[in-house]
C-alpha cells in the first residue's frame, strides 16, 4: 500500500474538508427562502451568466466548468427544495396520486440530471498507447462474433475484416459463436432447415477464411452463454467481442492492446460503436447525416467522461477484455439482459480498470425499423434497471463513489419511460380532468421552474454541445416513453423475468408505411390535443385558475411541440439498398481500362457494391462505361478495382456519377477492407463540422418534421382505410354472392 | 300590541324608580357620529324592496332619555311617492315612515327613538325601503328604484344619565367597561410609584379593562391621585396605598392578593369625603408586588358576573395554556374549522335583495402567503325551488367577490360539502373578511306578472368549513399597519411574551401612553398583556422586540441604529421626492439641525439594534405631554388606518368644524413613510444570523454564492487534477 508524506496527507485533509465545508454551505445556500422576485433576479441572472461564459474559454477549462456546472446544479437545486417543500399540498386522495406520480418523475429526471452532470463532469481523451516493436510481448487475442439469426452475409463481412487486423496473425484467433445454428435449433422442427442452412454455410466459410466457427448444444444464456461457452474453448489472454454486424478496422487492435500492456490491473477497453445507417428516427425525421447521431452523444461526450471516473463499461461489443478477469467473475454475467455492464459492473466492483478509447474502430448498422429499435431500447431499458435492482451499485462493495453515482446515473436514466409518459400526460390531466397536479403560480413557475428547465437545456448543451442538438434528447425519450413504460413497469413488477432479446439488424423494407406502434402514441398526441380546447374552457370557466391553466397551457405546447417533431418517425421508410452507402471522403482517380487518366474525382459515398464521386468536369464517359477507380486509405494503401458506371447526376457545377464495382465476389476481402477497414474514415464523419443550429432552428426543424409528421400520418391512415376497404371488398366478394344483372334477367 | 304596551310601562315605571331613588344621576346630552357608535355605511336601497340593518349599541351604565337618529337620503327621481317610502324601525318596531319625492330627491330624516324602547344592548335599528315606479304592475328591480341612505355621515343627539355603579367586582366584567358604550371611556390609572414592576402592575390591568371594552376606544391617563368624573383603578401594594386610603377614610383589611370596587370618593371644598356614585374606584392590592400583579391578572379574567361582593381575596390564578400565534379570532392552520366556531350562526337569505354576510377571522400577520396555495371553503347550504337560472350565492373576500356558487336547479336543493377553493393570495396577513351575498332571483318576472318572493331563500349552514393550509412564518418588515391590525410583532405570544416597554424617563405622561398602547394591543389580540416585560434602563440591550416611549432628546442613540428617521444633534430625514409605480417613494435625506414642534408625534418601527430580525416601534415627541397626545392619538382609527411603513408623523391640529358638529375639535394629520432599510423575520421572531443576512440583502446572498463557486472550483480543481493524472497514468 503506497504511503504518503505527512505534508501531502494534511494538504488532502485540508481539501477534503474545504470541499465538505463548501458543500453544506452550497447546500444551505440552495434552501434559503427569498421572495419571488430575488429567486428570479437569483435564477434568471445566473442563467444570463451562464449564457455568457459558456462562450468564455476559461469556463471550458478545469476550474471554470466547476463554476459552470455548480451554478446549473444550484439552480436545479432551489428548484427541488422550492419543488419539495412549497408545492407539494394535499388535496384529494386521486389528485395527490397524480401530484406524487408528477413529483417522482421529477425527481427522476432532476437525480439524472444532477448525477450526469457530475459523471460527465471532465472527458477524459486518453491517447492511443503504441504497441511494443517486439511481438513476442504482445498478448495473444480471440476475436468472438456472437451471432444469432442475422443474415450471414453480415457475419462473412465481419469475419473477413477480422483477418485483416493489424496483429500478428499467430497472436490471433476469429471464432464465429453462432447461435443461430445450435443443436438445439438444428432439431426443432420450426428451425431446423433454417438453422441448418446456415450451419453448413457459415462452417465452410470459416473453413475456407481459416478461422474457427462454434456452434453449442444449446441456446443456454443467450448471448453471455455463447460467449462463456467460447470462452472454454479457446485460451487467448484477450478477448475482442465484436457483434456480428460490427465490422473492425484494421487498426482495432494495434490501437487497444496497448493498454493491456501498460496497466496489468485493466480488464476492459471499450471502444465507440459507429454505425453506417440511421436509425428509424433519423431515417424518419430526415436528420441522418445533418445531426449528430444519438449514438454520438453517448461514445462521443459520455463514455470518456465515464473513462474519467473509472466508469467507463462494456457496451457487448467493439470491446476487448482480459480473460483472467473474466474467468474470475466467471465470464460474461448473465444475471441480466445487459450482460455487458453487469460484467463490468462486477470487475469494477473487484478493483480492475476499465479505459476508453474514443476512437471509432468498428462500423456497425443500427435497426432499421421502429420496432426493432423499440426492441433494442426496450432491452437496454430493462436490463440496466435490472442492473439497479439485483445488483445495486449504490450499496455495492468495491465500488469508488464516483463509480456508484455513475452506474447508478445509468439505471435511473432508464426511467424516463415513466417520467416522459407523466409529463405528457400531466397538463393533459388537470385540464381535461381537473386534478390538481402541480400547484404552482406562473410567477412561482417563472422564478423557479423555467431557469431550472432552461441550465438543463444549458447544461446538455455545455457538455455535449458538439455532439447533440437542444431538444434532441427529449424528442428521442418522447418517442420511446410510451413503449418503454410496460417495460419499466415489468422489471420492477419481478426483476428476473426479462429475457434476451437480439436486435435484428439489416432489415430491408420494400415500401414506406407507418409503423405499427404509432397507434399508441397517436393516442397520446389526441388527448393533448383534446386539452387545448379544455385550456380554453376552463381559462373562462375558473378565473381563478387561471395562473395554473397558463402553466399547463405553456407546458402542453412544449410537449406538443416534441410530440408533432416525433409523428415524423413514426413513418418506415424504404431500404432496398443491399449494402449501406456509407460518408466518405478523399480523392479518386478514375482511368480507362486502357489505363489513360479520365479525371481525378472527390469521394462521396462508398459501400460494399460500390461508390459516388463527385466532379467539376462534364460528362467524362457515359453509363455502364467500365472503369479503373484508383484510390488511398489513409495509411497510404492504394486500391485499384474495376467499376462500372451507373448513373450520373448533373448537381449545378458539379456532377455525381455512381458506379457498381464490378468482380465483387473474387475482390470481397478488398472492399471490406477498402470500406471497413480504415477507421480514419469514420473518425472524419464524426469529425465532419455540423453547423450547430440555434434553438429557433431546431425548433423550426421540429416544425417542419411535425408537418412531415402529419402528411405521413395522413398518409398512412388514408393506407390503413384503402387496405381495410380492400379487405372488407374482398371479404364481401367471397361470402356474399350479390346477383348479376344477367341473372337477374334470367 | 299588549306586549309592547307591558313593556314600556315596565320601563317607564324602572325609569321613574331610579329618577326618583337617585338623586346624584347627572345628565349627559352628546352628538355622536354614528359611525363611531356602529360600523355604518353608505348604502345603496335597491328594488321594490330592501332592508338596511346596523345596530345601536345602548350600556348597562346608561338610562337615555331621548335619542334622535339624524341621516340624509337621497332617492331616485323616479319612483311614484305614492307608494315608495322608508320605514325606521328600531328593535322590530317601526317607528317613522318617510314618503320618498321623486321631487325632493334630497331628504333629511330625524327620527326620535323612544327611550323606553332602547333596552341596555345591541338595538337593531332597520331601514326598510319599499319603491314603485308604478301602482300598476312592474318589474321588482329595475335600476330607477334605487334609494342612497347617508348612513356614514348619519348622527345621533342623545340625551342620557349615568346609573349608579353596583358595588360589586362583578361590575368589571357587566357594567363598567362596556364595549356598547359608545362615548369615549375613560379610565384613570393611581399609582405614586413609577417603578417598572409597578408599570407593569398598571399595564396589566390596562390590558384586562381595554378587553373588556373589546373593540371601544379605551383612553387611560396616570396620575398619583383620583380624578372626578372618570372610574379610576387604584393599584399599589397595601404600604404604598396606605395614605391615599386614609386620605379618603377607606377602610380595606388587605391580606394579600386584594380588589375592592366601590363609589369613587372625593373631597369637596368644605373638606368632606363625598361619593360619586356613577363611577367606581378599583382597588388593586396586596401585601407584596407578587400579590399585587396576582391581582392585577385576576381583573384582567373577569369576564363573568362573579362575584357579587364588593372586594375579594385571590389565592390562586391559573391560566390556561396558551401556544405561538393564538389569539383573537386567530385561525391555527391545517384545522378545518366549522363556520359556527368562527362565530357564524345559520343564516337565511331572504327575498330579493338579501344582506350579505361576513365571517371575520386572522390569520398570523407573519404568514408568508404564497401564490400557490388554496383555502377550501366547504359549503352546506340550501336553497328553494322555483329561482330562476341567474340566482347565485357570492362569496367575497376582502371586499372583492373570488367565488359564486351557481343555484342553477329549479327544484331548489340540499348541498353539503360544496368546496370552493381560495388562493391564499387574495388573503392579507391579520384580519381578514370573507362575506357571502345571495343573489335570488324569482322564476317568474314577466311583466305583470306576480312576483312571489317567498320561496326567495338561500340558507347557509354553520356547519359549513373553512380550511386554512400550513404557511411558512416570514415577513419583511417594518410594517406599523400590522401594529395597528393586530399588535404585531409583539402579539406572537398572545400574552406578550419576549416584548420589552422602555420607558426612557418613566413620567405619567409617558407611563399613560404605554397604558393606551398596551391596551390597544390587548384589543386588537383579545388577550392581556400577561407577559410583556417594562423597563425604564434605556442603556439595556434586549433581544426581543421593543417598544420605546419617551421624549426625542431622551431616547437613546443606540435604539436609533436603524431607525429611519436619525434624531439626535444632527437630525437625518428622508423627504420624498416622488413615488414609483411601485408605491415605493425616491427619497432624499437631509441632515439637518432643528426640532420638532410640540403639536407633533412621531411614531416609527425599524430594526432592533440588539438582534436581527427583531423590532424596535418607538413613540416619541419633544415633550412628555407631547408623548401623551401621541398615545391618545394612535387609538383613533383615522391614525391607525393611515399609519404605513415605517415612519408615521402625527400632527395635532384643531378642526373647529368637527367641534361645531360633535364638540370636540381635535384632528390628527398623519404622516406615513416607507424610509427605512427592510429586513425579514421568521416564525416567533427568530431568524438565524446568515439566514437573515442573506435573505434581507440579496447582494450578499449573491456574494456569497459566487464565493462558494469559486472555493468549489479551485478545491475541485485541485483534486480532480490528481484524480486526472492518476487514471492517465494507469495507475
Amino acid at each position: 500500500m503506497k504511503v504518503l508524506p505527512v505534508d501531502v496527507k494534511q494538504r488532502k485533509f485540508t481539501l477534503y474538508l474545504f470541499w465538505i465545508i463548501s458543500i453544506v454551505c452550497f447546500i444551505y445556500l440552495s434552501s434559503i427562502e427569498l421572495s419571488l422576485e430575488q429567486q428570479a433576479i437569483l435564477c434568471w441572472g445566473l442563467v444570463a451568466l451562464l449564457f455568457i461564459a459558456n462562450k468564455i474559454d476559461f469556463f471550458h477549462t478545469l476550474k471554470g466548468r466547476v463554476i459552470y456546472l455548480a451554478a446549473i446544479v444550484f439552480i436545479s437545486s432551489r428548484y427541488i427544495v422550492w419543488r419539495t417543500f412549497d408545492t407539494l399540498i394535499y388535496i384529494s386522495p386521486v389528485d395527490f396520486m397524480m401530484m406524487a406520480l408528477v413529483f417522482f418523475a421529477e425527481i427522476q429526471v432532476t437525480l439524472v440530471h444532477l448525477m450526469s452532470t457530475f459523471a460527465n463532469f471532465f472527458p477524459l481523451n486518453r491517447k492511443i498507447i503504441a504497441l511494443p516493436e517486439d511481438e513476442s510481448l504482445l498478448p495473444t487475442v480471440d476475436i468472438f462474433l456472437p451471432t444469432y439469426t442475422e443474415n450471414t452475409e453480415i457475419v462473412e463481412i465481419t469475419a473477413t475484416a477480422c483477418t485483416l487486423l493489424d496483429y500478428p496473425k499467430d497472436k490471433m484467433n476469429i471464432y464465429i459463436l453462432d447461435d443461430g445454428a445450435t443443436s438445439q435449433r438444428r432439431e426443432n422442427d420450426k428451425t431446423a432447415e433454417e438453422a441448418c442452412k446456415r450451419y453448413s454455410h457459415l462452417q465452410i466459410f470459416a473453413k475456407k477464411l481459416g478461422i474457427h466457427y462454434i456452434a453449442r448444444e444449446k441456446n443456454e444464456s443467450a448471448k453471455a452463454g455463447n460467449i462463456n461457452y467460447a470462452m472454454a474453448r479457446s485460451q487467448g489472454d484477450l478477448i475482442l467481442v465484436l457483434d456480428c454486424d460490427h465490422v473492425p478496422s484494421k487498426d482495432f487492435l494495434a490501437n487497444t492492446v496497448g493498454q493491456f500492456i501498460h496497466d496489468k490491473k485493466l480488464f476492459l477497453v471499450q471502444t465507440p460503436h459507429f454505425f453506417i445507417n440511421p436509425d428509424p428516427i433519423e431515417k424518419g425525421m430526415g436528420t441522418f447525416h445533418k445531426a449528430p447521431s444519438e449514438s454520438e452523444m453517448f461514445y462521443r461526450g459520455e463514455h470518456p467522461a465515464l473513462d474519467f471516473w473509472n466508469a467507463s463499461y462494456f457496451c457487448g461489443s467493439a470491446a476487448l477484455l482480459r480473460r483472467t478477469c473474466l474467468e474470475e467473475v466467471g465470464g460474461i454475467s448473465g444475471e441480466t439482459i445487459t450482460e455487458d455492464a453487469e460484467t463490468s459492473l462486477k470487475l469494477h466492483a473487484k478493483g480492475y480498470r476499465s479505459a476508453y478509447i474514443s476512437r471509432p474502430m468498428v462500423c456497425g448498422l443500427s435497426p432499421e425499423t421502429f420496432s426493432d429499435f423499440i426492441i433494442q431500447r426496450t432491452r437496454w431499458c430493462q436490463g440496466m434497471l435490472q442492473m439497479g435492482f439485483l445488483l445495486n451499485p449504490l450499496f455495492l462493495k468495491g465500488l469508488t463513489v464516483a463509480q456508484r453515482i455513475c452506474y447508478s446515473s445509468f439505471y435511473l436514466f432508464w426511467f424516463f419511460g415513466f417520467s416522459r409518459f407523466i409529463f405528457f400526460l400531466a397538463p393533459t390531466l388537470f385540464l381535461l380532468f381537473g386534478f390538481q397536479i402541480y400547484h404552482a403560480s406562473s410567477s412561482q413557475v417563472m422564478a423557479y421552474a423555467v431557469p431550472h428547465l432552461v441550465a438543463g437545456l444549458l447544461s446538455t448543451n455545455f457538455l455535449f454541445g458538439k455532439f447533440r442538438w437542444p431538444l434532441f434528447s427529449e424528442l428521442y425519450e418522447s418517442v420511446q416513453c410510451i413503449f418503454l413504460l410496460p417495460a419499466v413497469f415489468g422489471v420492477i413488477k419481478n426483476p428476473r423475468s426479462p429475457t434476451f432479446k437480439i436486435t435484428p439488424k439489416g432489415e430491408q423494407l420494400n415500401h414506406d408505411f407507418l409503423s405499427p406502434l404509432a397507434a399508441p402514441f397517436y393516442f397520446m398526441f389526441c388527448m393533448m390535443l383534446a386539452s387545448i380546447p379544455a385550456a380554453i374552457y376552463r381559462w373562462f370557466e375558473s378565473p381563478l385558475f387561471q395562473d395554473v391553466i397558463l402553466v399547463c397551457v405553456a407546458w402542453l405546447t412544449l410537449n406538443l411541440t416534441i410530440s408533432l417533431a416525433s409523428l415524423g418517425a413514426f413513418w418506415e421508410r424504404h431500404q432496398i439498398r443491399h449494402h449501406h452507402r456509407a460518408w466518405a471522403s478523399g480523392p479518386v482517380s478514375v482511368f480507362s481500362m486502357s489505363g489513360e487518366k479520365i479525371i481525378d474525382a472527390d469521394l462521396e459515398d462508398l459501400s460494399l457494391t460500390g461508390l459516388g464521386l463527385h466532379f467539376s468536369h462534364q460528362h467524362p464517359f457515359d453509363t455502364d462505361d467500365r472503369v479503373t477507380l484508383q484510390t488511398l486509405d489513409s495509411s497510404g494503401k492504394q486500391f485499384n478495382l474495376i467499376a462500372k458506371v451507373k448513373r450520373i447526376i448533373d448537381k449545378g457545377e458539379l456532377t455525381y456519377c455512381g458506379f457498381e464495382f464490378c468482380e465483387q465476389e473474387n475482390n470481397f476481402s478488398t472492399l471490406v477492407d477498402l470500406v471497413y477497414g480504415d477507421s480514419q474514415r469514420w473518425v472524419d464523419f464524426w469529425d465532419r463540422g455540423n453547423a450547430r443550429p440555434n434553438v429557433m432552428h431546431v425548433l423550426y426543424d421540429f416544425l417542419r418534421m411535425g408537418i412531415n409528421g402529419i402528411r405521413h400520418s395522413y398518409r398512412g391512415l388514408i393506407e390503413y382505410c384503402t387496405s381495410y376497404i380492400k379487405k372488407a371488398a374482398v371479404f364481401i366478394k367471397q361470402h356474399i354472392r350479390i346477383p348479376n344483372k344477367h341473372q337477374n334477367n334470367a | 300590541m299588549r306586549n309592547v304596551c307591558r313593556s314600556g310601562l315596565k320601563i317607564g315605571f324602572f325609569s321613574l324608580f331610579y329618577c326618583l331613588l337617585l338623586p346624584h344621576a347627572i345628565a349627559e346630552k352628546t352628538t355622536m357620529p354614528m359611525y363611531q357608535i356602529s360600523p355604518v355605511e353608505d348604502v345603496f336601497m335597491r328594488c321594490t324592496a330592501s332592508e338596511y340593518k346596523f345596530q345601536l349599541p345602548i350600556p348597562k351604565r346608561w338610562k337615555v332619555n331621548e335619542a334622535v337618529l339624524k341621516f340624509a337620503y337621497s332617492n331616485s327621481a323616479a319612483l311614484l311617492k305614492r307608494n315608495s317610502q322608508l320605514t325606521i324601525s328600531l328593535n322590530e318596531k317601526p317607528l317613522a315612515q318617510i314618503k320618498l319625492d321623486p321631487l325632493a330627491t334630497e331628504g333629511y330624516a330625524e327620527i326620535k327613538l323612544p327611550a323606553w324602547l332602547l333596552e341596555p344592548k345591541y338595538n337593531t335599528i332597520t331601514v326598510t325601503a319599499a319603491q314603485h315606479y308604478s301602482t300598476n304592475c312592474e318589474l321588482p328591480c329595475v335600476p330607477e328604484l334605487w334609494t342612497k341612505l347617508m348612513m356614514s355621515e348619519a348622527i345621533l343627539d342623545i340625551d342620557y344619565e349615568l346609573l349608579p355603579v353596583p358595588e360589586s367586582v362583578s361590575s368589571v366584567s357587566n357594567f363598567l367597561f362596556d364595549p356598547k358604550n359608545p362615548t369615549l371611556s375613560e379610565v384613570n390609572m393611581v399609582s405614586h410609584d413609577l417603578s417598572d414592576e409597578q408599570i407593569k402592575v398598571g399595564a396589566i390591568i390596562s390590558s384586562g379593562i381595554a378587553l373588556r371594552f373589546d373593540y371601544r376606544k379605551t383612553y387611560f391617563t396616570a396620575s398619583e391621585t383620583l380624578r372626578a368624573n372618570v372610574d379610576n383603578v387604584l393599584y399599589g401594594t397595601a404600604e404604598q396605598l396606605e395614605p391615599l386610603l386614609g386620605k379618603y377614610a377607606i377602610d380595606v383589611t388587605i391580606d394579600g392578593p386584594f380588589i375592592k370596587l366601590m363609589h369613587l370618593p372625593s373631597i369637596n371644598e368644605e373638606g368632606d369625603i363625598e361619593k360619586d356614585n356613577t363611577h367606581a374606584l378599583i382597588i388593586v392590592s396586596g401585601k407584596s408586588v407578587s400579590d399585587l400583579t396576582l391581582a392585577a391578572e385576576t381583573i384582567d379574567i373577569l369576564s363573568i358576573p362573579f362575584p357579587e361582593s364588593s372586594e375579594m381575596t385571590i389565592f390562586e390564578f391559573n391560566m390556561p395554556e396558551i401556544s405561538l400565534y393564538s389569539g383573537k379570532q386567530m385561525l391555527i392552520t391545517d384545522k378545518r374549522y366549522p363556520l359556527n366556531k368562527l362565530r357564524f350562526t345559520t343564516r337565511t337569505f331572504r327575498g330579493l335583495n338579501a344582506a350579505p354576510t361576513n365571517i371575520t377571522f386572522r390569520v398570523p400577520s407573519d404568514f408568508m402567503i404564497k401564490p400557490n396555495q388554496y383555502v377550501e371553503l366547504s359549503l352546506d347550504y340550501a336553497y328553494g325551488a322555483a329561482l330562476r337560472n341567474d340566482s347565485a350565492l357570492n362569496v367575497i373576500l376582502n371586499g372583492n367577490h373570488v367565488g359564486a356558487i351557481h343555484l342553477n336547479n329549479p327544484d331548489g336543493e340540499l348541498i353539503t360539502g360544496y368546496k370552493l377553493t381560495l388562493p391564499t393570495h387574495l388573503f392579507k396577513g391579520g384580519e381578514n373578511v370573507v362575506s357571502f351575498a345571495a343573489v335570488l332571483t324569482p322564476s317568474i318576472t314577466e311583466h305583470c306578472s306576480y312576483i312571489q318572493s317567498r320561496n326567495l331563500f338561500l340558507t347557509l349552514f354553520e356547519s359549513s368549513t373553512l380550511l386554512f393550509p400550513t404557511m411558512p412564518h416570514r415577513v419583511e418588515l417594518p410594517k406599523l399597519d400590522l401594529l395597528f391590525v393586530n399588535g404585531f410583532p409583539y402579539t406572537r405570544w398572545p400574552d406578550g411574551h419576549g416584548t420589552r416597554m422602555v420607558l426612557t424617563e418613566p413620567s405619567h405622561q409617558q407611563v399613560e401612553t404605554a397604558f393606551n398602547i398596551v391596551g390597544m394591543i390587548s384589543q386588537k389580540n383579545g388577550y392581556p398583556l400577561f407577559s410583556m416585560e417594562f423597563s425604564s434602563q434605556k442603556d439595556a440591550a434586549y433581544e426581543g422586540e421593543l417598544i420605546v416611549i419617551g421624549k426625542v432628546d431622551d431616547i437613546p442613540k443606540a435604539y436609533l441604529k436603524n431607525s429611519p428617521l436619525q434624531l439626535g444633534d444632527m437630525h437625518k430625514v428622508p423627504y420624498p421626492v416622488f413615488e414609483s409605480w411601485d408605491k415605493k417613494a425616491a427619497l432624499a435625506f437631509s441632515r439637518q439641525k432643528s426640532g420638532m414642534s410640540v403639536d407633533q408625534g412621531l411614531l416609527m418601527q425599524f430594526q432592533s439594534p440588539f438582534k436581527e430580525g427583531r423590532t424596535v416601534t418607538l413613540f416619541t415627541a419633544k415633550t412628555d405631554n407631547g408623548v401623551s397626545r401621541l398615545g391618545r392619538a394612535i387609538l383613533e382609527n383615522e391614525v391607525q388606518s393611515a399609519a404605513l411603513g415605517d415612519l408615521v408623523m402625527v400632527d395635532y391640529f384643531f378642526n373647529e368644524l368637527k367641534a361645531k358638529r360633535f364638540g370636540d375639535g381635535r384632528d390628527y394629520k398623519v404622516t406615513a413613510l416607507a424610509a427605512g432599510l427592510s429586513y425579514k423575520t421568521g416564525k416567533g421572531g427568530e431568524i438565524s444570523k446568515p439566514d437573515f443576512y442573506l435573505s434581507s440583502y440579496p447582494l450578499i446572498y449573491w456574494l456569497v454564492a459566487i464565493g462558494i463557486f469559486i472555493l468549489l472550483a479551485i478545491i475541485a480543481a485541485s483534486l480532480l487534477k490528481t484524480h486526472k493524472q492518476r487514471r492517465e497514468s494507469g495507475e
